[in-house]
Protein backbone atom coordinates (compact mmCIF):
# COMPACT_ATOMS: atom_id res chain seq x y z
CA UNK A 1 0.00 0.00 0.00
CA UNK A 2 2.59 2.37 1.04
CA UNK A 3 4.98 1.38 -2.77
CA UNK A 4 0.98 2.39 -4.45
CA UNK A 5 0.58 5.32 -2.60
CA UNK A 6 4.09 6.65 -3.59
CA UNK A 7 3.60 5.50 -7.18
CA UNK A 8 0.40 7.51 -7.09
CA UNK A 9 2.21 10.32 -6.37
CA UNK A 10 4.59 10.11 -8.83
CA UNK A 11 2.09 9.46 -11.36
CA UNK A 12 0.46 13.09 -9.68
CA UNK A 13 3.68 14.52 -9.96
CA UNK A 14 4.79 14.33 -12.79
CA UNK A 15 1.28 15.24 -14.53
CA UNK A 16 1.95 18.61 -12.28
CA UNK A 17 5.25 18.87 -14.27
CA UNK A 18 3.73 18.30 -17.69
CA UNK A 19 0.70 20.82 -17.15
CA UNK A 20 3.24 23.39 -17.68
CA UNK A 21 4.54 22.38 -20.63
CA UNK A 22 0.94 21.35 -21.84
CA UNK A 23 -0.94 25.09 -21.15
CA UNK A 24 2.23 26.70 -22.63
CA UNK A 25 1.65 24.00 -26.13
CA UNK A 26 -2.16 25.12 -26.31
CA UNK A 27 -2.05 28.78 -25.46
CA UNK A 28 1.13 28.49 -28.57
CA UNK A 29 -1.35 26.20 -30.66
CA UNK A 30 -4.39 29.18 -30.16
CA UNK A 31 -1.88 31.90 -31.30
CA UNK A 32 -0.63 30.14 -34.41
CA UNK A 33 -3.84 29.25 -35.51
CA UNK A 34 -5.25 32.92 -34.83
CA UNK A 35 -2.36 34.45 -36.42
CA UNK A 36 -2.95 32.51 -39.58
CA UNK A 37 0.71 30.91 -39.50
CA UNK A 38 -0.41 27.03 -39.43
CA UNK A 39 -0.96 25.59 -43.22
CA UNK A 40 -3.79 22.70 -43.97
CA UNK A 41 -2.40 19.80 -42.12
CA UNK A 42 -0.94 21.30 -38.75
CA UNK A 43 -4.85 22.66 -38.28
CA UNK A 44 -6.41 19.33 -39.27
CA UNK A 45 -3.82 18.14 -36.28
CA UNK A 46 -5.43 20.34 -34.26
CA UNK A 47 -8.56 19.76 -34.84
CA UNK A 48 -8.42 16.22 -34.94
CA UNK A 49 -6.45 16.55 -31.69
CA UNK A 50 -9.80 18.60 -29.80
CA UNK A 51 -12.00 15.88 -31.08
CA UNK A 52 -10.45 12.81 -29.95
CA UNK A 53 -9.55 14.28 -26.71
CA UNK A 54 -13.73 15.68 -26.04
CA UNK A 55 -14.03 11.48 -27.17
CA UNK A 56 -11.29 10.65 -24.05
CA UNK A 57 -13.58 13.11 -21.94
CA UNK A 58 -17.00 11.29 -22.96
CA UNK A 59 -15.29 8.03 -22.01
CA UNK A 60 -14.10 9.32 -18.77
CA UNK A 61 -17.33 10.87 -17.72
CA UNK A 62 -19.53 7.22 -18.59
CA UNK A 63 -16.57 5.67 -16.16
CA UNK A 64 -17.18 8.63 -13.64
CA UNK A 65 -20.71 7.96 -13.77
CA UNK A 66 -20.93 4.34 -13.14
CA UNK A 67 -17.85 3.33 -11.00
CA UNK A 68 -19.46 4.86 -7.61
CA UNK A 69 -22.56 3.14 -8.31
CA UNK A 70 -20.72 -0.19 -8.72
CA UNK A 71 -18.34 0.16 -5.48
CA UNK A 72 -20.81 1.56 -3.03
CA UNK A 73 -19.01 5.58 -3.07
CA UNK A 74 -15.87 3.91 -1.83
CA UNK A 75 -14.06 4.72 -5.23
CA UNK A 76 -14.67 7.98 -6.35
CA UNK A 77 -13.27 10.35 -9.34
CA UNK A 78 -12.66 13.82 -10.25
CA UNK A 79 -10.35 15.04 -12.26
CA UNK A 80 -12.46 17.79 -14.12
CA UNK A 81 -14.18 19.02 -12.00
CA UNK A 82 -14.41 21.59 -9.02
CA UNK A 83 -13.22 19.67 -6.11
CA UNK A 84 -10.42 18.15 -7.94
CA UNK A 85 -8.85 15.31 -6.57
CA UNK A 86 -7.26 13.43 -8.90
CA UNK A 87 -8.34 9.91 -7.02
CA UNK A 88 -9.60 9.18 -4.34
CA UNK A 89 -9.01 5.97 -2.61
CA UNK A 90 -10.49 5.35 0.79
CA UNK A 91 -10.51 8.90 1.95
CA UNK A 92 -6.55 9.39 0.29
CA UNK A 93 -7.00 12.10 -1.43
CA UNK A 94 -4.19 13.92 -4.58
CA UNK A 95 -5.22 17.34 -5.45
CA UNK A 96 -5.16 18.86 -8.77
CA UNK A 97 -5.72 23.14 -9.81
CA UNK A 98 -8.14 23.73 -11.63
CA UNK A 99 -10.56 21.83 -14.71
CA UNK A 100 -8.46 23.62 -17.33
CA UNK A 101 -5.16 22.29 -16.01
CA UNK A 102 -6.69 18.70 -16.57
CA UNK A 103 -8.25 19.30 -19.66
CA UNK A 104 -4.88 20.60 -21.07
CA UNK A 105 -2.95 17.79 -19.92
CA UNK A 106 -5.39 15.62 -22.31
CA UNK A 107 -5.36 17.65 -25.03
CA UNK A 108 -1.66 18.45 -24.91
CA UNK A 109 -0.91 14.40 -25.05
CA UNK A 110 -3.19 13.61 -27.26
CA UNK A 111 -1.53 16.34 -29.72
CA UNK A 112 1.63 15.41 -29.54
CA UNK A 113 0.65 11.81 -30.49
CA UNK A 114 -1.35 13.03 -33.65
CA UNK A 115 1.74 15.27 -34.76
CA UNK A 116 4.18 11.77 -34.28
CA UNK A 117 1.46 10.56 -36.56
CA UNK A 118 1.07 12.63 -39.15
CA UNK A 119 5.18 13.54 -38.74
CA UNK A 120 4.99 16.79 -37.97
CA UNK A 121 7.37 15.90 -34.95
CA UNK A 122 9.89 12.72 -34.52
CA UNK A 123 9.76 10.50 -31.52
CA UNK A 124 11.85 11.94 -29.64
CA UNK A 125 10.45 15.10 -29.72
CA UNK A 126 7.12 13.80 -28.70
CA UNK A 127 8.24 11.81 -25.41
CA UNK A 128 10.66 14.29 -24.27
CA UNK A 129 8.30 16.59 -21.93
CA UNK A 130 6.84 13.50 -20.03
CA UNK A 131 9.96 12.13 -19.30
CA UNK A 132 11.74 15.56 -18.26
CA UNK A 133 8.76 16.02 -15.97
CA UNK A 134 8.75 12.38 -14.94
CA UNK A 135 12.66 12.87 -14.25
CA UNK A 136 11.89 15.82 -12.12
CA UNK A 137 9.06 14.33 -10.31
CA UNK A 138 11.13 11.44 -9.24
CA UNK A 139 13.76 14.16 -7.83
CA UNK A 140 11.06 15.52 -6.03
CA UNK A 141 9.61 13.06 -4.35
CA UNK A 142 13.06 11.90 -3.52
CA UNK A 143 13.17 15.50 -1.42
CA UNK A 144 10.13 15.07 -0.07
CA UNK A 145 11.11 11.18 1.65
CA UNK B 1 -31.47 37.08 -2.59
CA UNK B 2 -29.03 33.66 -2.16
CA UNK B 3 -32.20 31.56 -2.99
CA UNK B 4 -33.36 33.47 -6.14
CA UNK B 5 -29.67 32.82 -7.46
CA UNK B 6 -29.72 29.18 -7.03
CA UNK B 7 -33.03 28.76 -8.29
CA UNK B 8 -31.94 30.95 -11.62
CA UNK B 9 -28.92 28.45 -11.58
CA UNK B 10 -30.70 25.19 -11.26
CA UNK B 11 -33.36 26.81 -14.36
CA UNK B 12 -30.23 26.93 -16.73
CA UNK B 13 -28.99 23.63 -15.42
CA UNK B 14 -32.20 22.08 -16.57
CA UNK B 15 -32.84 23.24 -19.56
CA UNK B 16 -29.02 22.26 -20.72
CA UNK B 17 -29.79 19.15 -19.39
CA UNK B 18 -32.89 18.21 -21.04
CA UNK B 19 -31.39 19.60 -24.34
CA UNK B 20 -29.27 17.52 -23.32
CA UNK B 21 -31.51 14.44 -24.34
CA UNK B 22 -32.69 15.38 -27.02
CA UNK B 23 -28.79 15.95 -28.37
CA UNK B 24 -28.01 12.91 -27.74
CA UNK B 25 -30.96 11.32 -29.65
CA UNK B 26 -30.17 13.32 -32.56
CA UNK B 27 -26.22 12.75 -32.61
CA UNK B 28 -27.15 8.97 -32.23
CA UNK B 29 -29.33 9.20 -35.00
CA UNK B 30 -27.10 10.80 -36.54
CA UNK B 31 -23.84 8.34 -36.29
CA UNK B 32 -25.88 5.38 -36.64
CA UNK B 33 -28.93 5.76 -37.96
CA UNK B 34 -27.76 7.91 -41.76
CA UNK B 35 -25.77 7.54 -44.32
CA UNK B 36 -25.16 11.34 -44.95
CA UNK B 37 -21.17 11.16 -44.97
CA UNK B 38 -21.10 15.15 -44.74
CA UNK B 39 -23.21 14.56 -41.21
CA UNK B 40 -20.67 12.09 -39.54
CA UNK B 41 -18.11 14.91 -40.73
CA UNK B 42 -20.26 17.25 -39.12
CA UNK B 43 -20.23 14.95 -36.17
CA UNK B 44 -16.66 15.17 -35.83
CA UNK B 45 -15.97 18.59 -36.46
CA UNK B 46 -18.63 19.67 -33.80
CA UNK B 47 -16.48 16.97 -30.44
CA UNK B 48 -13.75 19.83 -31.55
CA UNK B 49 -15.66 23.01 -31.57
CA UNK B 50 -17.35 22.02 -28.30
CA UNK B 51 -13.93 21.18 -26.90
CA UNK B 52 -12.64 24.95 -27.44
CA UNK B 53 -16.27 25.86 -25.58
CA UNK B 54 -15.37 23.54 -22.35
CA UNK B 55 -11.76 24.71 -22.50
CA UNK B 56 -13.28 28.69 -22.54
CA UNK B 57 -16.01 27.52 -19.37
CA UNK B 58 -13.28 26.55 -17.54
CA UNK B 59 -10.92 29.54 -17.96
CA UNK B 60 -14.01 31.45 -16.98
CA UNK B 61 -15.12 29.29 -14.32
CA UNK B 62 -12.50 30.33 -11.26
CA UNK B 63 -12.87 34.31 -12.04
CA UNK B 64 -17.09 33.95 -11.78
CA UNK B 65 -16.52 32.31 -8.45
CA UNK B 66 -14.34 34.53 -7.31
CA UNK B 67 -16.39 37.25 -8.59
CA UNK B 68 -19.53 36.12 -6.69
CA UNK B 69 -17.30 34.72 -3.72
CA UNK B 70 -19.77 31.99 -2.49
CA UNK B 71 -18.69 28.34 -3.99
CA UNK B 72 -20.74 28.05 -7.32
CA UNK B 73 -21.07 24.73 -9.24
CA UNK B 74 -18.32 24.23 -12.15
CA UNK B 75 -20.75 25.10 -14.96
CA UNK B 76 -20.87 21.05 -16.27
CA UNK B 77 -21.28 19.78 -12.88
CA UNK B 78 -24.55 19.07 -10.79
CA UNK B 79 -23.14 16.89 -7.55
CA UNK B 80 -25.93 15.49 -5.69
CA UNK B 81 -25.99 12.35 -2.77
CA UNK B 82 -28.08 10.09 -3.14
CA UNK B 83 -27.98 7.60 0.59
CA UNK B 84 -25.37 6.33 1.99
CA UNK B 85 -23.22 9.02 0.23
CA UNK B 86 -22.85 7.89 -2.83
CA UNK B 87 -22.04 10.67 -4.85
CA UNK B 88 -23.11 11.42 -8.39
CA UNK B 89 -21.13 14.00 -11.08
CA UNK B 90 -23.65 14.14 -13.61
CA UNK B 91 -21.54 15.93 -16.41
CA UNK B 92 -22.43 13.40 -18.92
CA UNK B 93 -25.80 15.25 -20.21
CA UNK B 94 -24.22 18.45 -20.05
CA UNK B 95 -21.47 17.53 -22.15
CA UNK B 96 -23.88 16.39 -25.00
CA UNK B 97 -25.83 19.37 -24.97
CA UNK B 98 -22.82 21.24 -25.60
CA UNK B 99 -22.00 18.76 -27.74
CA UNK B 100 -25.64 18.73 -29.28
CA UNK B 101 -25.40 22.28 -29.74
CA UNK B 102 -22.52 23.02 -31.40
CA UNK B 103 -23.37 19.86 -33.69
CA UNK B 104 -27.03 21.71 -34.95
CA UNK B 105 -25.56 24.72 -35.28
CA UNK B 106 -22.83 23.35 -37.67
CA UNK B 107 -25.60 21.82 -39.69
CA UNK B 108 -27.48 25.22 -39.98
CA UNK B 109 -24.23 26.28 -41.45
CA UNK B 110 -23.62 23.73 -43.79
CA UNK B 111 -27.84 23.80 -45.10
CA UNK B 112 -28.75 20.51 -43.79
CA UNK B 113 -31.25 21.89 -41.26
CA UNK B 114 -32.81 25.03 -41.23
CA UNK B 115 -32.90 27.99 -38.55
CA UNK B 116 -36.52 26.68 -36.92
CA UNK B 117 -35.28 23.23 -36.66
CA UNK B 118 -32.14 24.75 -34.30
CA UNK B 119 -34.24 27.12 -32.56
CA UNK B 120 -37.94 25.01 -31.65
CA UNK B 121 -36.02 22.16 -29.08
CA UNK B 122 -34.54 25.10 -27.15
CA UNK B 123 -37.56 26.92 -27.33
CA UNK B 124 -39.61 23.90 -25.91
CA UNK B 125 -37.10 22.88 -23.57
CA UNK B 126 -36.92 26.40 -21.83
CA UNK B 127 -41.36 26.55 -21.67
CA UNK B 128 -41.06 22.99 -19.82
CA UNK B 129 -38.35 24.25 -17.39
CA UNK B 130 -40.08 27.54 -17.15
CA UNK B 131 -43.71 26.32 -16.32
CA UNK B 132 -42.08 23.68 -13.83
CA UNK B 133 -40.18 26.16 -11.68
CA UNK B 134 -42.56 28.84 -11.95
CA UNK B 135 -45.41 26.19 -10.88
CA UNK B 136 -42.66 25.14 -7.59
CA UNK B 137 -42.66 28.95 -6.76
CA UNK B 138 -46.07 29.39 -7.12
CA UNK B 139 -46.92 26.56 -4.54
Amino acid sequence: MDILMNLLILFALTLAYYSFYAIFNIISASIGIINGNYDELEKKTITDALAISMAIFFAYNIIQFIIPILSLGKIQFNLFGPDIYLINIGGFKLRLIDPIVSNSIVISIVYSIMKYRNGLKDKWGSVMPILVSGVFAFFSTLYMV
Amino acid sequence: MNSDLNTMINMVYSVIKIYGIYGFASIFKAVFFRKDELEKKVVFDSLAYSMVIVLILAFIYPFISLLLSESINYVFISQYFISDGILFQDIFLSLVAVVAFSFNYLRLKYGLINKKQLVVPIAITTIIVFTVFITAIIK
